[in-house]
């Protein structure tokens, strides 16, 4: 066993996947000899060759377009986005041929798209987006975000391995901020569409993912110790399919349930689960389901005005005492 | 490592049209830039300066020159400039404090701490800041231009574009889009090459930028980007001839990135001695001095550039934010369905004020594809109703550009659900532009979505989904023909973006669809290409002429396709169609058979 970090066990589970199966191929901008610009693929050009790490030109469209298509061929490309905020700029790609082709066409297309993602970290509006809303109204796409360093690693081997089209998200927050032992000879798969229980509470739930797990957490521990609230803390880690059950066993649980995500509010994926709660749970509730999320704004860039627009431990904390108390 | 060098235009000892006082001012912003970026370094090493930080160091050349040769004071021309075209802004009039607390996140910068580095405006001092989507302001500008085009005004507008941005989609479809309206805008596209790390080789297969701008038929030249007064000659050049109508000029400068993509990059894929070859043998500002060879000037020059820098950067300090507004519909009178109704806002509209304008696919000549600006042409004229080419992203930019000048746009998806092909604009570049950079930018887009029409799923979309999320964007959707008219009248009044979303299952439901019966194309021309110019025909013709086959073969084959396809047609014509709850899953549960064998070998 040894500590590894988000970035470390991610990039382990790639290099093992390239080891695996010589279909998997990596694809996207500096992903060769610079090595990423995260260093997530650093020394894979080396190891596996120039061919199967493929430096493209700057086209998002273009990146995962090919990926598609390698993809019906039998091949696993694996794309990067240098920042997720240029999945945009393959938003018709990937909703429009990728996510359409198994139900339109009968074509297989197993690509994961992966990319660094989320704020925190002083990017500005274009260097710190959460895509997820943007991708999760699209049937035929699925959607993994892990928040921890083992399901970095198993839910990229898990998504390389899937039939169908993945888009990765890792918070470029956790990169380097969270360290965890893993086991060197074990094969980590996280299975896709299963939540985990982040931390075991009676009293409220938190439904949440990414880099607000661990803002939850924190929240969960400060009411623990201030409160004598027991707060139960599920990590979602699959967006899409979403894990239904998870969610209402949960609340059936605790009967309150505060949803948090970092980004905005209006249109965000805590609305849907709120829906779906209320469809599939509603007697069970013993208070209103709220929300902990972004300001419906770009990300603004400077220290204060980012630290007020994202969703802290204290906006948690404080929202998980009004439900506590309702 | 000479071999980088650049191909170039002669640079002549004194540059027409120069006086001296001009060649000691873009001595000053050259030695403004890079002391301005030295004082950042050293602020970014002391943690002052908030993210990363990028440096133009010996490209400081091209982008003074080439902004140089700009219009400056009231009513300037406007430049787009990049990451790396500090100089150009310096050149239009920010200020150095200006950039120092962009750079520091400070509440009295010009985006209040909202956005970043050089990423900030003003229009009265002729610059448009950048988003981080490459390509993107290609087309933002030619709607600049295009505004400056349809109000007649003399200036131009400059966009620069890096290596690498060369490779995005919104770059040749703005570019395409800019060259055939033949709005005045000039292209500076930097070969200075590394795209991040990565080499022209990588990025595209032309040698030469110009190559690409030759697609277009846009008129292209290649200068020695680190000669300060080619560039400036050849920028000069082309922005009169922007000036004077002949449509969009492109300049390829040769240059060097001699730092890496942003301070926290070590360059180790840059080959050591190319780099000192470039410092020691070809930067910008040596060789300018050089030129000049006054360098008692350029000394004092040099001490005010200086002190200019340091000033600023003892006074940053803080601020807050800004507002919109809407407008209520005016009554209807008349019993029309809900296109008639939408087609009467926008006529109205249009005839109330000279601002706004219509563009998109087929809307001009044909009436767009539902027929819902038809006849505008005939009354606005071609300059208020554009046919584009095929390129959502270049119309929603333009839009956005033009909105930014004082102009309404009114952009036509010609089926909503392309709008997909301009997420990126919309989402990024229009949505944040109020927020982001005190920009106003009044467009509406709209266009027919959704189903109940046998569409099928590309011409059947509801796209509000993907853009409720979006803060800074606003969506309507009207039900009646009396919000039809009254929601697209308030659309087009309103300060922000709006999608204006009409039904097109709503468009005549008491009426018949009309078909495209190509009144657009001159008769004889289709009777040309039928009579004269059939493929099937001319092959045929080829084969009997030279008694290659025989006649009777050929009219063999013909009864044989004809049965083929008649049986085939009784085949499937009674065929149910799929039953509904088959549109829930099932038809393709299962990846189809792969071919697994022929990459083994890899």
């Amino acid at each position: 066993m040894a500590d590894v970090t988000y970035l470390e066990a991610l990039r382990q589970g790639l290099w093992e996947e390239m080891e695996r199966d010589p279909s998997v191929f990596i694809l996207g901008e500096d992903v060769g000899a610079y090595g990423g610009a995260f260093k997530v693929t650093e020394g894979f050009a080396k190891k596996f060759g120039e061919a199967r790490v493929i430096d493209t030109p700057i086209s998002e469209a273009a990146i995962v377009g090919a990926a598609a298509g390698a993809a019906h061929m039998g091949m696993r490309p694996v794309a990067e986005m240098q920042f997720i905020d240029f999945i945009s700029c393959a938003y018709d790609m990937l909703t429009n041929y990728v996510a359409t082709a198994r139900y339109r066409a009968g074509l297989a297309t197993p690509i994961v798209v992966r990319g660094p993602c989320g704020g925190y970290v002083r990017g500005g509006p274009f260097h710190s987006q959460n895509p997820e809303a943007a991708f999760f109204h699209t049937p035929g796409l699925k959607i993994v975000y892990p928040a921890t360093a083992r399901d970095a690693k198993g839910l990229i081997k898990a998504s390389i391995r899937d039939e169908d089209p993945v888009i990765y998200l890792e918070h470029k927050w956790l990169y380097r901020r969270i360290k965890e032992a893993l086991p060197e000879k074990e094969e980590i798969l996280t299975p896709i569409g299963e939540a985990r229980l982040a931390r075991e509470g009676k009293d409220l739930s938190i439904v949440t993912y990414g880099a607000t797990v661990w803002k939850s957490l924190e929240a969960a521990e400060q009411l623990a110790k201030d409160d004598g609230l027991s707060v139960e803390v599920l990590d979602l880690r699959t967006l899409l399919p979403m894990d239904d059950a998870a969610i209402m066993r949960t609340v059936q649980k605790t009967n309150k349930v505060l949803i948090v995500h970092e980004d905005t509010r209006t249109g965000g994926l805590a609305g849907e689960i709120a829906a779906r709660i209320n469809e599939q749970a509603f007697a069970w509730l013993d208070g209103p389901i709220m929300r902990v999320t972004a300001h419906d704004v770009p990300l603004p860039y400077a220290p204060t005005l980012e630290d007020f627009v994202l969703p802290q431990t204290d906006d948690i904390v404080k929202a998980a005492r009004w439900l506590a108390a309702y | 490592m000479p071999s980088r060098a650049a191909s170039s235009t002669q640079s002549p000892p004194i540059p027409a049209g120069l006086t001296r006082a001009q060649l000691l001012e873009i001595y000053r912003y050259l030695r403004l830039t890079r002391t301005l970026e030295e004082r950042l370094t050293a602020l970014y090493r002391q943690s002052k300066v908030i993210g990363g930080l990028f440096r133009s160091l010996g490209q400081e050349g091209e982008s003074v020159g080439s902004a140089y040769a700009l219009a400056r004071g009231p009513d300037p021309d406007i430049l787009s400039p990049l990451i790396r075209n500090l100089g150009s802004m310096l050149v239009m009039g920010a200020e150095p404090i200006a950039i120092l607390r962009q750079y520091m996140a400070k509440a009295e910068g010009p985006t209040r701490g909202r956005e970043l580095n050089v990423h900030f405006n003003d229009l009265e001092k002729g610059y448009l800041g950048q988003i981080s989507h490459l390509g993107d302001m290609v087309p933002v500008m030619a709607g600049i231009a295009l505004s400056f085009k349809l109000r007649g005004e003399p200036r131009v507008g400059l966009v620069y574009v890096g290596d690498g941005a060369t490779s995005t989609g919104t770059f040749h479809e703005g570019l395409n889009f800019a060259a055939v309206q033949k709005v005045p805008l000039v292209v500076i596209a930097e070969y200075n090459r590394w795209a991040y790390s990565t080499p022209p080789e990588k990025q595209f297969a032309v040698k030469d930028l110009v190559e690409k701008a030759k697609g277009y038929g846009i008129p292209a030249v290649t200068v020695d980007g680190n000669d300060v007064l080619a560039v400036y000659e050849a920028t000069k050049l082309a922005v009169e001839r922007a000036r004077r109508g002949h449509g969009v000029q492109f300049v390829e400068v040769k240059t060097y990135r001699r730092k890496g993509h942003a301070e926290h990059d070590d360059q180790h894929y840059v080959p050591k001695d190319e780099l000192d070859w470039w410092a020691k043998e070809n930067d910008p500002v040596d060789r300018y001095v050089k030129q000049l060879g006054d360098r008692s000037g350029d000394r004092c020059l040099h001490r005010r550039a200086a002190a200019a820098g340091g000033i600023c950067a003892g006074r940053c300090v803080r601020r807050p934010a800004g507002g919109t507004a809407t407008l209520v519909p005016e009554p209807l009178m008349a019993d029309v369905t809900y296109l008639e109704a939408l087609r009467q806002g926008l006529w109205e509209e249009m005839e109330r004020d000279p601002s706004v304008f219509i563009l998109g696919e087929d809307v001009g000549a044909y009436g767009g594809a539902f027929k819902v600006t038809e006849g505008f042409a005939k009354k606005f004229g071609e300059a208020r109703v554009i046919d584009t080419p095929i390129s959502e992203a270049a119309i929603v930019g333009a839009a956005a550009g033009a909105a930014h000048m004082g102009m309404r746009p009114v952009a036509e998806m010609q089926f909503i659900d392309f709008i997909s092909c301009a997420y990126d604009m919309l989402t990024n570049y229009v949505a944040t532009a109020r927020y982001r950079a005190g920009l106003a930018t009044p467009i509406v887009v709209r266009g027919p979505c959704g189903g109940y029409v046998r569409g099928g799923p590309f011409h059947s979309q509801n796209p509000e989904a993907a853009f409720f999320h979006t803060p800074g964007l606003k969506i309507v959707y009207p039900a009646t023909a009396r919000d039809a008219k009254g929601l697209i009248k308030a659309s087009i009044r309103d300060e922000d973006p709006v999608i204006y979303l009409e039904h097109k299952w709503l468009y005549r439901r008491i009426k018949h669809a009309e078909h495209d019966d190509q009144h657009y194309v001159p008769k004889d021309e289709l009777d040309w290409w039928a009579k004269e110019n059939d493929p099937v025909d001319r092959y045929v013709k080829q084969l009997v002429q030279h008694e290659w086959v025989e006649e009777r073969e050929l009219k063999a084959i013909d009864d044989r396709v004809k049965v083929e396809i008649d049986q085939a047609t009784d085949a499937c014509i009674d065929e149910p169609l799929p039953p509904g709850e088959s549109a829930l899953g099932g038809v393709y549960a299962d990846p189809p058979a792969v071919p697994r064998h022929w990459y083994r070998s890899l």
